[in-house]
C-alpha cells in the first residue's frame, strides 16, 4: 500500500488507464450503475472540496451544501434568462464565491467550533431563503430545468461524464493545493494556528482563500447536479443530509489527503448503496454510527492506517492505533 | 542604529497587570538579555513585541516605525521571529515541512493582492527548499529531516522551534527559554547556536533562567520584576546590582561571584 | 396587538431558557457543544406524547418520565461513549455529537416516521385575558414550569455536594481530580442533567405545539444561539438569552412571516458570532 502511494512514473500510467476506462464505461454499460457512478463521482468532487478548508486547515463545514445549492439554483435561474448551460454554471461559481467571501470573512475569524455552528445556520438561511423567495426560485414547488431532446442512456452518459471531469479536476487542484504555499499555510493553520501567525502567514487571508476557492467548486457540482436531476427544490438542494455524507467520506477515507476523500467516497457511496438496499430506513442510522466510530477510533481516516508508519501492520499494531486516540483524550 | 524600541509598554489583562510601563531599546547587532523570576512578565513582553499579545498602553518602535497596530505575521514579515517557551511544533507535520513553512512565509514583504496570488499560484519553491535544507544543516537536524514533529524529543523540538525561526531570515530573534530543560552539553551547543547566529548580523533578545548563559553571551543585560523593569545595563553592573539581588539572583549568587 | 407578542415572546422565551440552560451546563462544564441536545429535546417530546396518547398519563405527570428517562440515556452516553475523547479539540466532539443526533433523528424517524405529531391537551384552547391579550394557559403552565425548573436547577448546583463537584470541575479539571472528584462520573452526571433539562423542555413543546423528529437540529441550534447571547455557564445567561430570542422571533415572525421563524434566531447567531461573542453577560463561551 505504501509503495502504490508513493509510486511515481507508474502510478501515473496506471491513473491514466483507469480513467480511460471509467470514460469509457457509460457506452459500455448502462442504465442504474451509470448513474450509481455518477453520484459517486459527485460525492467524491464535493468531499476533495470538502477537504481544502476542512481536512488541511481544520475548519469543519457544516454547511457545504450551502454552495452547492446556490450553485444549482443559480445555474437554473441563469439558463432560464437564456444562458448556454457552462456559462450559466460558471457564473453560479462566481456568485457562489462572492458569498463565500463575504460571509467568510467574518465567520472565519472564529474558532474551530464556532465556526462549525455558523457554517450550518449560513445554509440553513440559504434554505429558508430559497424556500421563501418564491417569485425567484419557486418555493416549495421547486425549479424546473429543460430537459435535453435525447436518449436516457445518452443523457446519463454526458451527465456522467461531466461529473467524471469535475472530480479529476477537483483532484488534481487538491494535489497542486497540497504542494504550494496555500497548502503549507493550511496546515500550519491547523496544527497550530498561533505559531502559523507568528511564522508569517496571513491566517485570514489563506482561510478566505481556501473557503472561496470551495464555494466556487461546490456551486460548479451544484450546477451540474441540478442540470442532471432536471428538478430541484429547496429540500434537495440544501438537504443538509449532504453536508454530513461529504463529512462521513472525507474523515472515513482520511482528511488532509488528497487520495483520502476519494477512498472514502467509494466506501460510504457502495456501504451507503448495500444499506439502501437491505435496510431502506435505517442507513440514515447506520451512518450516524460510523460517524461516532470514526471520530472516537479513526479521526484521520482509514488512510491513516497506512501512512506514515514505520512499523508492521498486525491486529496488536491495529489495536493501538485505534486505541490512540482514546487514549489521548478520554478522562 | 536602535532596531527595536520598546516605550512605556503596558499590558493589561482585566485587573491583572502584567507588564508595567516597561521602556528600553536594543541596538542592532546586539544580545540582550531579559532575567526575572517566574511571573515578572518576561514572556508576556516578548508577545507583544511579537504581536501575539496587543499592546495596552505604550509603544514598540521597530526601525523607527511604530508597529504596535500590526498583527503577528505582518511583524515577522518586517523580520521578527520568535520562539516559544511551551514549543509549539506542528506536530503532523515532519521537521523538513515544519522548516519549509517558515521558509516560505518569513521575511517575505508583500501586500494582500500578491498574498493572494501566492496562493494561488500552486508553485512548489525551490529557494526555500534549499534555504530550509542549509537551516537543518545549522540547527544539526539533517538527518531526522522526515520524522514527524510529533516524534521528537525535548531538545530536538527546541532545535526545530529555534530552526523554524532562523529559516524565518529575520533581523530580529526573540528566543524564550530556549534553554530550559536542556542539560549541560546540549545548552553549550546552543550557546555556540546563538552565538554564530549573532555572528551573522542578527539582533538577539533572550529570555532566560540559566545566569552562565545570560551572563557568558549578553551585551547588555535587563532585569524584570512583577512586570516592571528594574535594572538596564552590562551584566555584570546588573549582577551586583542591590535590586537585583534582592528580587532574584539571591545573597549566594553574589557572593559566589566576589 | 403588542402587548400579545410581547407576551407571546416572553412565554416562548421561558422555555427557549429551559432549552438552553441544559445545553448551557454541559458547554460550561465540559467545554462539549453538544449537538444531540435538541435530539434529547425531541425524545423528551415524544415521550410526552407517546405516553399521553398511549397510557393515557396527564401530559403534567409525563414530565418526570421524560426527565428520567433522558437523564438515564444522556448519562449511560456520556459515561461509555462521549467520555473516550470529551477532551478532544472542539471539532472532534462537535462531530461527535453531530454523529450522535443523526443516529438518535434517524431512529426516532424508524419508529414513529416523520409526521407532525399533536399531542391531545386537557384544557387545550382555553385562554386567559389579560388586558387585551390573550393568553393561551397551557403556554402559560409551561412557562411557569420552566421556570420553577430553572431555579431549581440553580440552587441545586449550588447547594448540594453533587452541585459542588460539577463547579470544581468546571474550574478546573486537575485540581478537581487532587480532591477527589471523581470527573468521570461527575461529567456522566453533568451530561445526565443537561439532557434531563432537555427533556423536560421537550415534553413541554409537546404540550403546547406539534412535534417531529426534524425539530433537533433546529433546538440544537437555538440553544447554541441563547448561550452564545446570553453567555454559558451561568443561570441568568440562558434564561436572558432564552427570552430575547424568544422576543426576537415572535416579532420576527410577525414581521417578515411565519417561513422566517429559524432565519431569525440563526441570523441573531450570525450577527452574535461576527460581533459579540462573548454575548450580554460578557463571558465567553469557554
Amino acid at each position: 500500500m505504501k509503495a502504490f502511494l508513493t509510486g511515481g512514473k507508474q502510478k501515473s500510467i496506471l491513473l491514466i488507464m483507469a480513467i480511460c476506462v471509467l470514460a469509457v464505461f457509460p457506452y459500455v454499460k448502462t442504465g442504474y450503475i451509470v448513474r450509481f457512478m455518477t453520484t459517486l463521482f459527485m460525492y467524491a468532487a464535493l468531499s476533495q472540496i470538502w477537504n481544502i478548508l476542512g481536512g488541511f486547515a481544520g475548519y469543519i463545514s457544516l454547511g457545504l451544501v450551502g454552495f452547492v445549492g446556490i450553485g444549482a439554483y443559480g445555474t437554473g435561474i441563469i439558463m432560464a434568462v437564456g444562458l448556454n448551460m457552462y456559462v450559466a454554471i460558471l457564473l453560479s461559481g462566481l456568485i457562489a464565491a462572492l458569498v463565500a467571501m463575504i460571509v467568510g470573512m467574518p465567520i472565519l475569524r472564529l474558532r474551530a467550533g464556532y465556526y462549525s455552528i455558523a457554517t450550518y445556520a449560513v445554509s440553513f438561511i440559504l434554505w429558508q431563503l430559497s424556500n421563501n423567495l418564491i417569485w425567484l426560485t419557486g418555493g416549495g414547488m421547486g425549479f424546473r430545468f429543460k430537459i435535453a431532446n435525447a436518449g436516457i442512456d445518452r443523457i446519463n452518459a454526458y451527465y456522467y461524464l461531466n461529473m467524471l471531469g469535475i472530480v479529476i479536476i477537483i483532484s488534481i487542484l487538491c494535489m497542486i493545493i497540497s504542494k504550494s504555499s496555500l497548502g503549507y499555510g493550511l496546515m500550519a493553520i491547523k496544527e497550530d494556528e498561533d505559531a502559523a501567525n507568528v511564522l508569517g502567514i496571513n491566517t485570514t487571508v489563506f482561510k478566505v482563500v481556501a473557503f472561496t476557492i470551495s464555494g466556487f467548486f461546490a456551486a460548479i457540482v451544484g450546477g451540474i447536479y441540478g442540470n442532471w436531476l432536471t428538478f430541484i427544490d429547496p429540500a434537495s438542494a440544501f438537504d443538509s443530509n449532504l453536508s454530513v455524507m461529504v463529512i462521513i467520506m472525507a474523515m472515513v477515507g482520511a482528511v488532509g489527503t488528497v487520495a483520502g476523500p476519494l477512498l472514502g467516497a467509494v466506501l460510504i457511496s457502495i456501504i451507503s448503496e448495500v444499506l439502501w438496499n437491505n435496510f431502506l430506513f435505517v442507513h440514515q442510522m447506520f451512518l450516524g454510527v460510523i460517524l461516532i466510530l470514526i471520530v472516537i477510533f479513526l479521526p484521520k481516516g482509514i488512510m491513516d492506517i497506512f501512512m506514515h508508519r514505520e512499523e508492521k501492520l498486525s491486529p496488536r499494531s491495529l489495536a493501538r492505533i485505534l486505541g490512540e486516540n482514546i487514549s489521548k483524550f478520554r478522562v | 542604529m536602535e532596531l527595536l524600541k520598546v516605550s512605556n509598554a503596558t499590558k493589561r489583562f482585566s485587573g491583572l497587570t502584567a507588564v508595567n510601563d516597561v521602556t528600553f531599546s536594543v541596538k542592532k547587532g546586539q544580545i540582550l538579555g531579559i532575567i526575572g523570576p517566574n511571573g515578572s512578565g518576561k514572556t508576556t513582553l516578548i508577545s507583544m513585541i511579537s504581536g501575539t499579545h496587543s499592546i495596552t498602553e505604550g509603544n514598540i518602535f521597530y526601525k523607527d516605525l511604530s508597529i504596535k497596530k500590526l498583527q503577528p505575521y505582518q511583524r515577522a514579515r518586517m523580520g521578527i521571529a520568535r520562539t516559544f517557551q511551551i514549543v509549539k511544533p506542528l506536530k503532523n507535520l515532519t521537521v523538513l515541512d515544519n522548516i519549509m513553512t517558515a521558509a516560505l512565509f518569513g521575511r517575505h514583504q508583500m501586500s494582500t493582492a500578491k498574498e493572494i496570488s501566492l496562493c494561488l499560484s500552486g508553485k512548489f519553491s525551490k529557494t526555500a527548499y534549499i534555504h530550509t535544507k542549509e537551516i537543518m544543516e545549522i540547527a544539526g537536524l539533517q538527518d531526522k529531516s522526515n520524522v514527524f514533529a510529533r516524534n521528537l524529543t525535548l531538545p530536538d523540538r527546541k532545535r526545530l522551534e529555534v530552526a523554524r525561526a532562523l529559516a524565518m531570515n529575520p533581523e530580529l530573534l526573540l528566543l524564550d527559554e530556549v534553554m530550559a530543560g536542556l542539560n549541560h552539553k546540549e545548552v553549550e551547543n546552543v550557546m555556540k547556536l546563538i552565538r554564530d547566529i549573532n555572528k551573522n548580523g542578527v539582533t538577539i533578545l533572550m529570555i532566560e533562567h540559566i545566569m552562565k548563559v545570560i551572563m557568558g553571551i549578553s551585551d547588555r543585560v535587563v532585569v524584570m520584576n512583577h512586570g516592571s523593569l528594574i535594572c538596564d545595563g552590562k551584566p555584570q553592573d546588573v549582577a551586583n546590582d542591590e535590586r537585583v539581588i534582592q528580587a532574584y539572583l539571591g545573597n549566594s549568587f553574589k557572593n559566589q561571584q566576589t | 396587538m403588542a402587548l400579545q407578542m410581547l407576551i407571546s415572546g416572553l412565554l416562548l422565551g421561558g422555555m427557549y431558557a429551559l432549552i438552553a440552560s441544559g445545553f448551557s451546563i454541559v458547554n460550561g462544564v465540559m467545554k462539549l457543544f453538544n449537538f444531540s441536545h435538541g435530539a434529547f429535546v425531541m425524545l423528551g417530546a415524544y415521550v410526552t406524547f407517546w405516553s399521553t396518547v398511549k397510557l393515557g398519563i396527564n401530559p403534567i405527570l409525563s414530565i418526570p418520565i421524560s426527565m428520567i428517562l433522558m437523564f438515564a440515556i444522556g448519562y449511560i452516553v456520556q459515561k461509555y461513549i462521549i467520555n473516550l475523547i470529551v477532551k478532544a479539540p472542539t471539532y472532534m466532539t462537535l462531530i461527535l455529537t453531530f454523529g450522535l443526533n443523526m443516529l438518535l433523528v434517524n431512529i426516532a424517524l424508524v419508529l414513529w416516521t416523520g409526521d407532525v405529531r399533536s399531542t391531545p391537551m386537557p384544557l387545550a384552547g382555553m385562554r386567559l385575558n389579560l388586558y387585551g391579550a390573550s393568553i393561551p394557559v397551557i403556554r402559560l403552565i409551561a412557562f411557569i414550569i420552566s421556570i420553577l425548573v430553572t431555579i431549581i436547577l440553580n440552587l441545586m448546583m449550588g447547594k448540594t455536594s453533587f452541585g459542588r463537584s460539577i463547579n470544581a470541575a468546571r474550574m478546573d479539571l486537575d485540581a478537581a481530580k487532587l480532591v477527589g472528584v471523581n470527573i468521570s462520573n461527575t461529567y456522566a452526571l453533568t451530561f445526565g442533567i443537561g439532557t434531563a433539562l432537555a427533556g423536560c423542555a421537550g415534553s413541554l413543546i409537546a404540550m403546547v405545539g406539534a412535534i417531529s423528529p426534524s425539530m433537533a437540529s433546529l433546538y440544537s441550534i437555538k440553544a447554541f444561539a441563547i448561550c452564545i447571547l446570553g453567555g454559558s455557564g451561568s443561570m441568568m445567561g440562558p434564561l436572558v438569552g432564552g427570552i430575547i430570542i424568544g422576543l426576537l422571533e415572535t416579532f420576527g415572525v410577525a414581521v417578515l412571516g411565519a417561513g422566517y421563524q429559524e432565519a431569525v434566531s440563526f441570523s441573531v447567531l450570525l450577527i452574535l458570532l461576527i460581533f459579540r461573542p462573548k454575548g450580554i453577560f460578557g463571558k465567553e463561551l469557554y
